[in-house]
């Protein structure tokens, strides 16, 4: 007898299903994203502005396509429930809640950043080919070097992976609980959040110090110096623990609003 | 089977669309479920098949709780809503992909359906006419052999033709381990294909009769003048249409049209008469 909760047989279809059903936008959304820089590296190429092992244009990559990629996927995930007419059948399949979100958070957070590392690969391969028909010169362009640019480049990935990973999953929240604009509406709505959860902070740190500089009369600037906290530092263990618990909240939010959709 | 029980639902904080409703349907019949627009048919339906959940009470299909939309559930119950968004893919590709959620799909069925229907099964979905769309759905459910099947105004966007070949394939369909829902306020449609009828009015299930207990009740005639005997009048050209108590020798087939016009007439006779003679 099968179980209701998780079948991998089911979970397959629902993922074959899925995929069959995103392929077409994921390689629109690829196409209008890697497209400037496509366009650039060529140009590059016969300007030589772009040189070879050019780090920064491959961080720029990594930093700053790839999560736009993924953020823009995870926010256009879930589309069947942009519309009543689609969701009723997505929510009718034979599947249940948990294969249904399974898939979905595979395709975004598994195959969509696979995919996009592989058309970058695919771009840098196309680039090293081109410039050696067009200028003769071998050029190794291969953006998985940034992987192997020591310990302090890694820390560095490490920390960005999950501040895009906690993004990405309220976007991923986002697009299950919003029917509409759902994108738009989560970037509201985390802002709101946002500035009120940094006011409440504010206030609150304000609050500390003033006891401390006028009942126990404790030397504030000092302790400013001892804990020099910096809430925009990604590597720093508070932020990460920061980004830790909206992953989980987020995704937990996201199962759970699948299970009480309604249309 | 479809057990509700104690049902209570409203759309936000409006009244009680449904309040404590008490129904069943059983397996081996189609079901007429009639009523006037906006009295909540498309709801029960979507309560049903676990697209809303009741604010109280119990929905069961098969013996599984509707609002947890379990796959098992989920096997055995197929929808055709009214409205509804396609993807854009061919139809059988739609077949392909999604028949297989269900364990007997019946693929060369569902091709048979559609040749019924004269549908060409490499046209692609969001190219369909309302009409295809809909009769695409219909032959897609039924090759789910889903048993238990809701259809929600099944007929709109049908021509004529279509509406018979829709009569004939679903009493066609039917089978003891099947039970059919057709949700309509176009009750002509589904005269002849329908075996009990179910009224709802204001969340009310007002009438819940099967055709043959109606045509041994009650006779539907014509008359040149009203005797005072009559359940429900209404004037036509040269005389009056009637329903009458059946006398016990006579019947006659069962015009769901002004059965449900005298149903929804307010302090019908109709009702009850029918009421009181349970």
């Amino acid at each position: 007898m099968k179980s209701n909760f998780f079948n991998f047989n089911r979970f397959v279809l629902q993922l074959k299903r899925d995929v069959a059903i995103y392929y077409k936008i994921a390689l629109i959304l690829y196409s209008i994203i890697v497209l400037p820089f496509l366009i650039k590296l060529f140009l590059g190429m016969f300007s030589f502005k772009v040189l070879p092992m050019d780090m920064e244009f491959q961080k720029s990559i990594f930093f700053k396509v790839l999560p736009l990629v993924v953020f823009i996927f995870s926010a256009f995930s879930f589309r069947d429930f942009r519309s009543d007419l689609s969701a009723q059948f997505y929510l009718m399949l034979p599947v249940s809640h948990f294969e249904k979100f399974l898939s979905m958070w595979v395709i975004v957070f598994v195959l969509n950043p696979i995919a996009t590392v592989i058309a970058f690969y695919v771009i840098d391969v196309v680039f090293v080919v081109f410039t050696w028909i067009f200028t003769k010169y071998f050029a190794i362009f291969n953006i998985f070097h940034i992987f192997q640019a020591g310990s302090i480049e890694f820390t560095l990935l490490k920390a960005t992976f999950i501040k895009y990973l906690a993004f990405m999953t309220i976007f991923f929240a986002g697009a299950a609980s919003f029917k509409k604009d759902a994108w738009l509406k989560t970037l509201l709505v985390s802002f709101v959040i946002s500035f009120a959860l940094v006011i409440v902070l504010s206030l609150t740190v304000f609050a500390y110090i003033s006891l401390l500089k006028h009942i126990w009369n404790i030397d504030t600037y000092q302790i400013s110096l001892a804990y020099n906290v910096n809430p925009f530092d990604d590597t720093s263990w508070y932020s990460q623990l920061v980004y830790a618990v909206g992953i989980v909240v987020f995704t937990a939010l996201a199962y759970f609003k699948i299970i009480e959709k309604e249309v | 089977m479809i057990a509700i029980q104690n049902l209570k639902f409203r759309y936000g904080k409006q009244a009680w669309l449904f309040d404590d409703l008490n129904t069943k349907f059983e397996m081996g019949k189609i079901y007429g479920l009639l009523g006037r627009n906006g009295a909540g048919k498309t709801t029960l339906l979507k309560l049903i098949s676990g697209l809303r959940y009741a604010h109280q009470g119990r929905v069961e299909v098969a013996g599984y709780d509707s609002r947890r939309r379990l796959p098992d559930m989920l096997q055995k119950i197929f929808m055709v809503p009214e409205q509804f968004r396609l993807p854009g893919m061919k139809a059988v590709e739609y077949a392909n992909l999604y028949g297989c959620f269900y364990q007997k799909f019946d693929f060369d069925g569902f091709a048979g359906l559609m040749e019924e229907f004269e549908l060409d099964i490499q046209e692609k979905l969001t190219e369909m006419s309302y009409g295809k769309k809909k009769k695409f759905l219909i032959s897609f459910g039924l090759a789910t052999n889903a048993e238990v099947l809701l259809l929600d105004e099944p007929t709109n966007g049908l021509d004529i033709p279509a509406k018979m070949k829709f009569r004939k394939i679903m009493a066609k369909s039917l089978t003891n381990n099947r039970l059919v829902v057709i949700s309509t306020h176009q009750v002509k449609d589904i005269e002849g294909l329908i075996d009990h009828v179910k009224f709802i009015d204001k969340g009310r299930i007002i009438l819940d009769k099967s055709l043959d207990e109606l045509a041994d009740k009650l006779v539907f005639t014509t008359v040149s003048d009203l005797t005072g005997q009559e359940l429900y009048s209404q004037k036509i050209f040269g005389g009056w249409q009637v329903i009458l108590p059946a006398s016990g020798q006579s019947s006659s087939m069962v015009d769901l049209e002004i059965l449900f016009t005298a149903a929804i007439a307010k302090d019908s006779k109709l009702l009850n008469f029918l009421n009181s003679k349970n």
